[in-house]
């Protein structure tokens, strides 16, 4: 099943998909161009902890330069940056390069603590598409990628859709897809990824308790380009959804 | 200086890195040698996430596989309520509100693996479970001086680190308004500022505790490695 969360006149409801349509929770029907899409989450009571990673597909630590890890490089981020579905992400003025990055969302559904890679599916909800953009003019080499380039607000469009665990056979063969404008710029699949799933599970939780709703961005392929302000983002995976997104210019 | 219970719980708490005077001094040149090549321009944050929270008086276990762990004492900005600062006149605002119910004064125990390389962010080594001591209270009023505290933290009832605020490379307030031109502070956050490299060691039996001005803000012990 795919759910959702959204605001229909101006009351926020969970739904889920029918037939091209939203199904709220209170049984009344919607379409997708009457509701205001929010991150596809249940509210949790303690902040979300978001764990993304880099440079997890290898044609994408290619074209930036570098050797894939040997370790997966990981990074956290705060919750302010999440934004759902059709919503707009200010481009800073000035910016030279910022782009998107497609990215498989795994949302944790168990208390997650020392799992085996090989228990690690029991303890997934289900899956949605994040957009992690990044703004690579405030790139540092302290504690890179910084803060400041992937902790902004609302750059972190998520959704439309989480979908069940269960629905998708295997997620670590899904194809990923980025439109700009409607012009392919990104293509790529899950089986790409230089740390599956399973074994980021297995890493987190060797020292960090994972919580229901808890999240980890399970890093880009290659073809990132800039984006300027008016761009339309789509960032699509098979069989989970496709992320609508535009680049607006800051205040 | 007038302590208060905490009024909510934390959300979301970001530390600050290089961000006083003795981490950088530390480095030396090699601020200006690879994999850095600069001294940092903006900020450097990291995120210390909620399995990281640890209360007052609760025992810390050991990460697998490490028999000591810096304790950091870091005083933090703690945000009471939502404050989407976007631009320097926002959080010139917040500056200004300081004394008026949006942010307290706190301090809090970072636990963190020692590493030498602050090149890529270092959650293995700082995010691990319980490795932050979170504080009973803070401090509500604009009464004390940012500038001039005195930071300590004990172990075992016996003060092994000890540093001044006004060894920060820029004020607590001047750090608030560069972070927050590209963070967005919500209700529960908390921002804190650098400590020194030297923080002490600790091990398993030992309790820290956490004192800013002479009062106690956070204690725990340390035990043994977590299965």
């Amino acid at each position: 099943m795919k759910h959702a969360r959204v605001i229909y006149q101006g009351t926020e409801f969970a739904a889920t998909e029918r037939d091209g349509k939203l199904l709220l929770s209170d049984g009344r029907i919607a379409s997708f161009d009457d509701v205001q899409w929010l991150p596809p989450f249940t509210p949790v009571n303690q902040a979300r902890t978001i764990l993304c990673l880099g440079l997890n597909y290898s044609d994408h630590a290619k074209e930036l330069a570098f050797k894939p890890p040997t370790e997966p490089l990981a990074f956290l981020k705060g919750q302010s940056g999440l934004i759902g579905h059709r919503q707009h992400t200010p481009r800073p003025a000035g910016v030279k390069f910022m782009h998107y990055e497609c990215e498989l969302a795994v949302v944790i559904g168990r208390v997650a603590k020392n799992v085996r890679a090989s228990d690690a599916y029991d303890f997934i909800a289900g899956y949605t598409v994040a957009n992690d953009y990044a703004i690579r003019d405030y790139l540092e080499n302290w504690y890179r990628p910084n803060l400041k380039v992937k902790g902004r607000p609302a750059c972190t469009p998520i959704g439309p859709w989480l979908v069940d665990a269960k629905d998708i056979a295997d997620p670590m063969q899904l194809n990923l897809q980025t439109t700009v404008n409607g012009q392919v710029t990104q293509r790529g699949s899950t089986r790409d990824m230089i740390f599956s799933i399973p074994v980021l599970i297995e890493y987190f939780t060797s020292f960090m308790t994972l919580r229901p709703g808890d999240l980890i961005l399970t890093g880009t392929p290659d073809g990132v380009v800039d984006c300027p302000a008016g761009s339309v983002i789509e960032c699509g995976i098979e069989s989970i959804g496709t992320l609508h997104n535009t680049i607006e210019s800051a205040a | 200086m007038k302590l208060a219970l905490l009024s909510q719980p934390l959300a979301t708490v970001y530390g600050s890195l290089m961000h006083h005077r003795a981490e950088l001094d530390a480095l030396g040149d090699a601020t200006h040698q690879p994999p850095y090549n600069a001294t940092p321009q903006a900020p450097v944050l990291y995120i210390k996430p909620t399995n990281t929270f640890s209360a007052f008086d609760a025992r810390i276990a050991l990460p697998t596989g490490h028999v000591q762990v810096r304790a950091r004492a870091c005083l933090g900005l703690f945000f009471k309520q939502k404050w989407p600062v976007t631009d320097i006149n926002a959080a010139q605002s917040a500056i200004d509100l300081i004394v008026n119910d949006v942010i307290a004064i706190t301090l809090l125990c970072d636990l963190t693996v020692p590493h030498n390389s602050f090149h890529r962010p270092p959650v293995k080594f700082n995010a691990f479970d319980d490795s932050l001591g979170l504080p009973a209270q803070s401090i509500d009023t604009g009464s004390i001086d940012l500038g001039n505290l005195q930071i300590e933290a004990w172990v075992n009832g016996v003060c092994q680190h000890r540093y001044s605020s006004a060894d920060w490379l820029c004020t607590a307030l001047e750090q608030l308004q560069a972070v927050s031109e590209f963070i967005a502070f919500e209700a529960g956050d908390v921002l804190m500022m650098g400590c020194p490299p030297d923080a002490a060691l600790v091990q398993v039996g030992d309790v820290v505790e956490t004192r800013l001005n002479g009062h106690a803000f956070t204690r725990n012990q340390i035990t043994e490695v977590a299965l």
